[in-house]
């Protein structure tokens, strides 16, 4: 049955939509995470061995996982870690080198990252972020260096690496380390190279939302040899001295059945992927009939595992209803890094809040709709029944909304 | 070393998961385990984290986030690096801007006591008990369930902080707090923490 059908039965056809009290259009929420399950029996095979051998940490497992992530990212050493906040956080901290700094980070980005620069000892410094990119623009991050910068976090998206080289000339210049958060962008390369080796290090995760699903977990990937020591050494909490001044140690390890799990899902990266463009190719066909809804554009080599609209005139709501709208139709849909950090409350008490345009704008407009491999083709064509009906009964729907 | 769990119920548990494909994000098995441990050790709440010294830094960073902690003279440098990481400056002598102390278990590390001060507990290397002070910080490694750990308070709003620190979940968001990270738990984790939790019910 099309919704077309179903309309067309009642007198009031804004009735059907959920929001109004019409019946969702899924019965179980679709997600916006990756949530790839590999073959349960294969995953067994891997991990009975850990079991039946009491080696549930430290072992061959994550060993085999390091060995074949530095392979897949084409660097020399690849660090496993309990979670990319682990990642994030030991790297602010080694580059604080014991003093009180500030992390230039961009302000339309994941809300953890503010945290990680204190929890590392340093202050957020938010910048502005490039329109098209979404990642931090190098005159802004020019303009927010100064001496009491300790590092340069910068974030590669899922539709775009950002403007690296750019990023990578300015912290030169400034003698400040830059690393790159690339949680969102695996398997995405810049200027024909593979990501994985930019900047001092990139960090990436092995959470189940996430393209590579490890249960949960994370990675570092570096060229410098001294730097992965370094890390090793925060991550094992080693009764050695440490490798370099004022480094701080904590237990950061992936335990061994996070790894198998992380092996089986790195083995399906390319069939991940291949479902992740048939979806957002859909997603493409859907918004062009829809004036006022603009897929956001990926970059080529993306691995599109996200799917994000700018919600922006003639479309008859705004964001936030569309946010109302989907979430009461079972899409566990959600605004897109809003509100920017520096006006969220993860900006630390006491910051000092400029104006960061870019970010703002983006912050208002865009919308997450649900990906990964809960949600089929079909699902995507009954939210474009949902997203026709709000499109055709635009000015019908807004004013229902809106009714006080 | 111990004994290695039995596969038959790593098993079990494992296709449990796969089926529900909830894999991560205090699913039902972390809130199982919480539940689980509170009531096996008599305690207001228990609270799962991704080790053991994650539970400590977090515990610490719950109390306070800047100030003299107070440690025994010979404290490890796991847990003095613990604390560091809370943004707590670790000390042998109690001070006036101390703002708690640190005792260690297991190694007979008792810090200078002070009533006046919160005390919190580094039970990592003990099993799972009852102890005094505010808090405690125990690891999954000590029931020989691979990594995983969790802290224990009869504090309800500590629990609170605790509970929104670990995560940035809204819905995850149960009190006002200065920072948070990810501490999370997953699921397989919690799951061998709930077979070791059986297993010790069982062997008392």
């Amino acid at each position: 049955m099309t919704r077309a059908t179903a309309v067309g039965a009642r007198s009031n056809p804004v009735e059907h939509l959920a929001v109004f009290g019409g019946r969702p259009a899924f019965a179980e929420p679709r997600p916006i995470g990756q949530l790839f399950t590999p073959d349960v029996e294969r995953f067994l095979a891997l991990a009975r061995p850990a079991v039946e051998q009491g080696r549930l940490s430290n072992g061959a497992l994550v060993l085999r996982l390091e060995q074949q992530l530095a392979e897949f990212h084409g660097v020399r050493h690849c660090v496993a870690v309990a979670n990319a906040a682990f990642g994030l956080t030991m790297l602010l901290q080694r580059f604080g080198r014991g003093r009180p700094g500030e992390v230039i980070l961009p302000a339309f980005s994941y809300r953890g990252l503010p945290h990680f620069a204190r929890i590392a000892g340093q202050s957020p410094r938010f910048c502005d972020v490039e329109e098209r990119t979404h990642g931090l623009d190098p005159r802004a991050v020019e303009r927010a260096l100064g001496p009491q910068t300790s590092a340069i976090l910068a974030v590669c998206n899922y539709n775009s690496p950002g403007d690296i080289d750019g990023l990578c000339a300015v912290a030169r210049a400034a003698h400040v380390p830059i690393l790159f958060d690339s949680v969102y962008a695996v398997g995405a390369s810049y200027r024909g190279r593979r990501l994985g080796a930019f900047g001092a290090a990139e960090v990436y995760s092995l959470h189940a939302t996430k393209l590579l699903n490890g249960f949960e977990g994370g990675y570092v990937t570096t060229d410098d040899g001294n730097l992965a020591a370094v890390l090793r050494w925060q991550r094992d909490e080693s009764a050695d001295a440490p490798p370099a001044d004022a480094v701080l140690g904590t237990n950061a390890r992936l335990g061994e059945l996070h790894a198998a799990m992380a092996l089986l899902s790195l083995e399906s990266f390319d069939a991940i992927v291949s479902g992740n463009r048939r979806r957002f190719a859909a997603y493409a066909a859907m918004c062009a009939r829809l004036p006022g809804l603009r897929l956001v554009p990926v970059e080529a080599g993306s691995n599109c595992s996200m799917a994000v609209v700018d919600v922006s005139s003639p479309w008859p709501l705004t964001r936030d209803e569309m946010v109302t709208v989907l979430r009461a139709e079972g899409a566990a849909i959600a605004a897109y890094y809003s509100p920017p950090l520096h006006r969220s409350v993860h900006c630390p008490p006491g910051y000092d809040v400029q104006v960061l345009p870019v970010a703002e704008r983006l912050a208002a407009r865009f919308l997450q709709l649900p990906v990964g491999e809960l949600v089929s083709l079909d699902d995507i064509a009954r939210l474009g029944d949902v997203l026709d009906l709000v499109a055709r009964r635009g000015d019908a729907v807004a004013a229902r909304l809106r009714r006080p | 070393m111990n004994e290695p769990m039995a596969w038959p119920q790593v098993e079990e548990a494992v296709r449990g998961i796969f089926a529900r494909r909830y894999f991560a994000n205090n699913g039902p098995l972390v809130r199982q385990l919480d539940a689980g441990l509170a009531a096996a050790l008599g305690v207001g709440h228990a609270v799962c984290v991704t080790n053991g010294t994650a539970a400590l830094t977090l515990l610490a960073m719950a109390v306070a986030r800047s100030g003299e902690v107070v440690v025994p003279p010979d404290a490890p440098r796991s847990t003095i690096d613990a604390l560091r990481w809370a943004g707590l400056v670790p000390t042998s002598a109690v001070s006036a801007s101390a703002v708690a102390v640190v005792d260690v278990l297991g190694e007979g590390k008792v810090a200078a006591s002070e009533p006046s001060l919160p005390l919190l507990v580094d039970a990592r290397a003990v099993s799972p008990r009852r102890v005094a002070g505010l808090g405690a910080a125990f690891s999954l490694e000590s029931m020989n369930a691979g990594e995983g750990g969790f802290i224990t308070t009869d504090d309800a709003a500590l629990a609170g902080r605790l509970r929104t620190m670990r995560n940035f979940h809204p819905s995850e968001t149960f009190a006002d707090v200065d920072v948070r990270t990810n501490a999370k738990m997953s699921e397989m984790q919690a799951a061998l923490g709930l077979i070791a939790l059986e297993n010790l019910r069982a062997a008392r």
